[in-house]
């Protein structure tokens, strides 16, 4: 009744050797599969007395928009054009972020490369917590993104603000 | 037996931790903005010819106002106060006086004699945008100043630091 020990064993280790053969091969697989994701540029911008909406007795124009190509953003490490993937965004405000402010982002161009990417194209705004920006497939390069920023006004201080934009790019199995 | 199922499981854990990990890669990128302090004043002009002409008899000659401009402010600052000043001293005896309106929080200190040196016109001014605020010029003289020439001056008005 029951298994005796000795019919047991070399099962056991037969499996194990399987599985300490399989477990490397596995993360091999699972670091050649991760998607990288590159991005330079960013955003700075000075506000001052010429961007009052008409001279004095006027508030301060309350968007501002970056050039088209405030950031440009590749993926990259794809297994193939047909490697799906997800870009979210989020931003993380490290201290000095007003909470007048409302900042979004689009995607400008479709960038280059064999995959494809799709989405994106209006306007999000960029909160504190991962929101889907857009999609594709494939290893992309120079993808272009631009910034828009509202709220302001004459009630915000004279100070830096500043907040860190996280991009990350999600594999979609 | 016993050790080989912890270290399988301690593989299989260490495998989904990566795949997790290796699942999504980060980019950071950063948006600053730098709010100048702005402090902008305007008039809406000059102020028509100030004329003491006429008097009562057995009085003083009645002063002459004008109240044709206006002035706008936008600031983001705090505690700002509006000073006045003539470029050179009027004649013996006339008053030029200046009273201007104050923007919302503000203090006017009312008809204001102009000298060459700043005074005070509106105090506890912060963070506002308002224009058409008033400002009203007033001419006047006593008989012991004489006949006067017609003259000009320069009134400067600043927005500064201030209580």
């Amino acid at each position: 009744m029951g298994w005796s020990r000795s019919s047991t064993t070399p099962l056991i280790i037969i499996l194990g050797r399987i599985f300490f053969l399989t477990v490397p091969f596995l993360l091999f697989l699972t670091k050649a599969k991760s998607i990288d994701i590159s991005a330079t540029g960013g955003w700075s911008e000075i506000v001052n007395e010429t961007d009052l909406a008409s001279g004095a007795g006027s508030d301060l124009v309350a968007t501002y928009e970056s050039p088209v190509n405030a950031t440009s953003m590749s993926i990259s490490n794809t297994l193939d054009e047909n490697d799906n993937w997800r870009l979210d965004v989020r931003r993380v405000d490290s201290g000095g972020w007003h909470g007048n402010f409302t900042l979004s982002v689009r995607r400008t161009s479709d960038g280059n490369g064999e995959g494809s990417v799709s989405g994106g194209l209006s306007y999000i705004e960029i909160t504190t917590m991962d929101s889907q920006f857009f999609s594709g497939a494939g290893n992309r390069t120079a993808i272009d993104l631009q910034y828009k920023l509202t709220g302001m006004s004459v009630s915000v201080s004279p100070s830096n603000y500043s907040t860190t934009i996280v991009f990350t790019v999600v594999d979609i199995p | 037996m016993r050790r080989l199922i912890l270290s399988m499981a301690g593989l299989f854990f260490l495998f989904v931790i990566c795949s997790l990990a290796m699942a999504a890669n980060t980019a950071q990128q950063t948006v600053t903005f730098e709010v100048s302090a702005i402090n902008e004043i305007s008039t809406s002009g000059n102020p028509g010819n100030l004329v003491v002409d006429a008097a009562t008899a057995g009085s003083q000659p009645v002063a002459d106002a004008d109240n044709t401009t206006t002035w706008a402010v936008t600031t983001n600052g705090s505690n700002k106060k509006m000073t006045g000043a003539i470029d050179t001293v009027m004649p013996a005896n006339t008053t030029l006086q200046v009273n201007l309106g104050a923007p919302t929080g503000g203090s006017s200190s009312g008809n204001v004699t102009l000298l060459a040196t700043a005074a005070n016109l509106v105090t506890g001014i912060s963070t506002v945008v308002q224009s058409g605020l008033s400002i009203t010029y007033t001419l006047s003289a006593t008989v012991a100043a004489g006949v006067v020439s017609q003259a000009q001056r320069t009134v400067t008005l600043t927005l500064t630091d201030g209580p």
